[in-house]
């Protein structure tokens, strides 16, 4: 048998504990986002949860490390030295054993996409495998070169201190910081407008053929000053494998085919309320706006950037106004003209400025400009504890609430996002990054009622939730209601840049 | 340094094998050439450079200087299946714990091409270790005898043995040392000892190689070392008769409490007895005894702890 192959029998029967925990850690993502159990919030899921958290950041690192470590490079008395097991053949069993935890954990994702109808997404999650290990390779890298766990913990810390005292005795040596922040500009080499899954496809397969080649050069060799300095200059590699910072070379209003257009002026401000944020409360403005046709385009949607307002005296107010980045439709307002709609544009609070806006005043708006088809993918009755599985994406109403005749809905979601996947919606600011967009309907051939956002809120994993609610019709019957799921497909994306001029700031 | 001149290639050659550690020089400029079927004692007092030039043989530490050939390769490009024919046993070597002796020689015997099933489990009811026992478990010697049962069926050429007598009783050491000579005649197996047990390899050990702080102090046929040095007893005042040329051979013992009455000879053989019999017939007659390893080991002030 290959010594490899020996070597890593030998392992997986000793750390047989690890592929187990991994196992088990699988199966329990696969409960708590493939199905509609383990979706509903319990102190039972919620330390699952937590299990589950902790298995997938903890055990592949002490794992990874302690298996590297039983026949690490380092150690002069270990008992596989003088005997004929080639070291490269030794790297070759860890990496498969990392290879197989790593597997675990990705099949485990692959399971939950299947059993959320996302089959179609499988191959990224397969493609993510080597992203995820990729990343864990570090953790070989550094076991081969410790004996034990403590070692292997004290060098990263050491690393981590050396790397601070590093930057802070560079500090006072460097004159110039804009020169070196010059120089990291200019290494980035791929284009500006790169998509993120290509970048991410480009470093995974970087890190990956680097990650292998420089365990397989220490192994080799056992040169570790010489490996780390090989490391160090992936490091720079994969800067220079980043698109470039160029913020501004696309041009407003791109004549691009492919850009969805929207032709229109700034007509007013209005102040639509108040927000508290850790600047205090300030107060949020919305822009009036107008088609220059006759009627407003459909699904169109726009995602502030920036606004900038030019005071009659020349001064332009851009940091102080601060950007609601919501990605917000654009549809006319019932009772206002068909060709004009209103956007959330900013906030600030003007009675700390010492500006004159007491006159006229040009507003430009900067904004991101999307088109989406919306689609129905699903209707769910309105019961609490119920789910809805699409493309590998899982959904639950977690309660329901009518106070008077308003409704509010509480969903949560499990969106798993994959590196490697093109990520067409990225409405961040929405719920469920605007992936789905929802409305209810009362009844059997009723007309759908839109579901507005009332607030968002996400984990650092792929679960989210929303709070809706919509103005519910007289008479309405809740149990006969239904919820209705419609999914956006980003059609067209691009930029416009929108401004009005002789526009009267609202009186505080 | 004076090495034995053989026809086949030498198992093992250093050729000014020199590793430094920062300022410290643990192997200095050591020539020495081993060959199949020897039996080479390395002494030297801890810190001597004995288990670096182990290491360095088997490439687990760089030479910062010169060669080291194993079985006619250099040691820096020695891995994977170069070592079928290097068999490596070290005190301190950490055998996995969680074994148990069985599954640890079996695990060990599926590297090896030529594994003899027979003489493992020879050793293994010579040594009387239980195979289901965990390594864990055992004790030092026992861990030891594990060493040299997963090494020694693997039929190697060469086998490399930091202190392996270290933790055992006297009948095991026996017992081992019987196998190595037995192993070295009968197959022309090469073995190279470090040990602080003089007594032990004197009887097994074919050479003497000494080590002293990096630097090889001796390197010589053990019988011919041993065979060299006589203990001299002096009756009446025997030495003063003699001519200084012949007295000039005859050096005091170290004695820590001064100087010492008994005097050695370095360079003796039948005709240098004869020429001092001669030369002192009339005043009294001068004894010549033989002496064992660790004395002469300490005629010459040779640490060896």
């Amino acid at each position: 048998m290959n010594p490899s192959l020996i070597i890593l029998r030998k392992d997986l029967r000793l750390y047989r504990w690890g592929w187990i925990c991994a196992l088990i850690v699988a199966g329990i993502n696969i409960y708590l986002h493939g199905t509609t159990h383990g979706m509903i919030e319990s102190k039972f899921t919620g330390s699952l949860q937590t299990l589950s958290g902790i298995g997938q950041a903890l055990l592949p690192f002490f794992l990874f490390a302690l298996v590297t470590q039983k026949e690490n490079l380092v150690d002069p008395e270990a008992y596989w030295l003088g005997r004929p097991i080639p070291r490269l053949q030794i790297l070759s069993s860890k990496l498969i054993f990392a290879a197989i935890i790593v597997g675990i954990f990705t099949l485990g994702d692959v399971a939950v996409l299947v059993l959320n109808g996302g089959a179609d997404r499988v191959p990224y999650a397969l493609g993510g495998f080597f992203a995820l290990f990729a990343a864990w390779l570090s953790v070989v890298f550094l076991g081969a070169q410790t004996k034990s766990l403590p070692r292997l913990l004290a060098l990263i810390f050491l690393f981590y201190i050396g790397m601070m005292i590093f930057g802070l005795l560079l500090a006072p040596l460097v004159s110039n910081w804009e020169i070196i922040e010059e120089i990291v500009k200019v290494l980035p080499m791929l284009p500006f407008d790169m998509a993120d899954h290509h970048v991410a496809l480009i470093h995974t397969i970087f890190w990956t053929a680097a990650s292998i080649s420089i365990l397989a050069f220490y192994y080799k060799t056992k040169k570790r000053k010489t490996a780390w300095l090989i490391l160090a200059a992936c490091g720079i590699a994969t800067i220079v494998l980043s698109p470039r910072d160029e913020r501004g070379a696309f041009s407003p209003n791109s004549d691009k085919d492919s850009e969805p257009r929207l032709s229109a002026t700034i007509i007013g401000i209005s102040k639509v309320g108040t927000q508290t944020s850790n600047r205090g409360e300030t107060n949020r403005y919305a822009l009036q706006l107008e088609s220059s046709e006759g009627t407003l385009p459909e699904n169109i949607w726009l995602q502030p950037n920036s606004v900038e307002i030019t005071l009659e005296d020349g001064t332009e107010l851009s940091e102080e106004l601060f950007p609601i980045t919501n990605s917000q439709k654009v549809h006319s307002t019932p009772g206002q003209p068909a060709n004009e709609f209103q956007i959330d544009a900013f906030h600030f609070d003007p009675q700390y400025a010492d500006w004159d806006l007491a006159s006229p005043v040009q507003v430009d708006l900067y904004s991101n400009i999307k088109s989406y088809s919306g689609k129905e993918v699903g209707r769910i009755p309105l019961q609490v504890n119920q789910s809805f599985a699409n493309s590998g994406n899982r959904i639950l109403i977690s309660s329901y609430g009518k106070a008077g005749e308003q409704l509010s809905v509480e969903l949560s979601a499990y969106l798993p996002a994959m590196i490697l996947e093109p990520n067409k919606i990225e409405g961040f600011n929405q719920a469920f990054k605007g992936i789905y967009s929802f409305g209810l309907s009362t009844g059997p051939g009723a007309v759908v009622i839109p579901l507005g956002m009332r607030g968002m809120g996400f984990s650092m994993s792929s679960s989210y939730n929303a709070s809706l609610e919509v103005n519910l019709p007289r008479g309405t019957n809740l149990k006969e209601c239904e919820l209705v799921i419609y999914k956006r497909e980003l059609l067209q994306s691009g930029y416009t840049h929108i401004s009005g001029r002789d526009i009267q700031f609202p009186k505080n | 340094m004076e090495t034995t001149t053989s026809s086949p290639p030498p198992t093992l050659s250093l050729q000014k094998l020199t590793k430094k550690f920062r300022k410290v020089t643990a192997v200095d400029q050591v020539d020495l050439d081993i060959f199949p079927g020897e039996v080479v004692a390395l002494l030297g007092a801890n810190g001597s450079g004995k288990s670096t030039t182990f290491r360095l043989l088997l490439n687990i530490y760089q030479a910062t200087s010169g060669t080291a050939l194993l079985l006619g390769k250099d040691s820096k490009s020695l891995d994977g299946k170069d070592f079928e024919g290097v068999g490596y046993i070290a005190e301190g070597q950490k055998l996995p714990d969680w074994m148990t002796v069985g599954d640890f020689l079996r695990y060990c015997s599926s590297f090896y091409s030529e594994w003899d099933d027979t003489m493992a489990e020879r050793l293994l009811i010579g040594f009387g270790i239980p195979e289901k026992q965990k390594i864990k478990h055992l004790s030092r010697g026992q861990r030891m005898k594990v060493s040299v049962m997963s090494v020694l069926p693997a039929r190697p050429k060469i086998v490399l043995m930091d202190e392996p007598f270290s933790g055992l009783d006297v009948e095991t050491r026996a017992q081992l040392g019987n196998l190595l000579q037995k192993l070295s005649k009968d197959h022309g197996l090469t073995i190279v000892i470090t040990t602080h047990d003089v007594e032990e390899v004197e009887s097994v050990a074919s050479r003497l190689s000494l080590l002293n702080r990096g630097k090889l102090q001796v390197n010589e046929p053990m019988k011919e070392y041993i065979g060299r040095h006589r203990l001299v007893t002096f009756e009446h005042d025997a030495l003063s008769t003699l001519p200084a040329t012949l007295a000039n051979h005859f050096i005091s013992m170290p004695n820590l409490a001064g100087d010492s009455e008994e005097k050695f000879v370095f360079n003796y053989s039948d005709e240098f007895a004869r020429e001092v019999e001669a030369a002192s017939a009339k005043n009294g007659s001068i004894r010549f005894e033989p002496m064992n390893l660790r004395q002469i080991l300490t005629a010459h002030s040779l640490p060896l702890s």
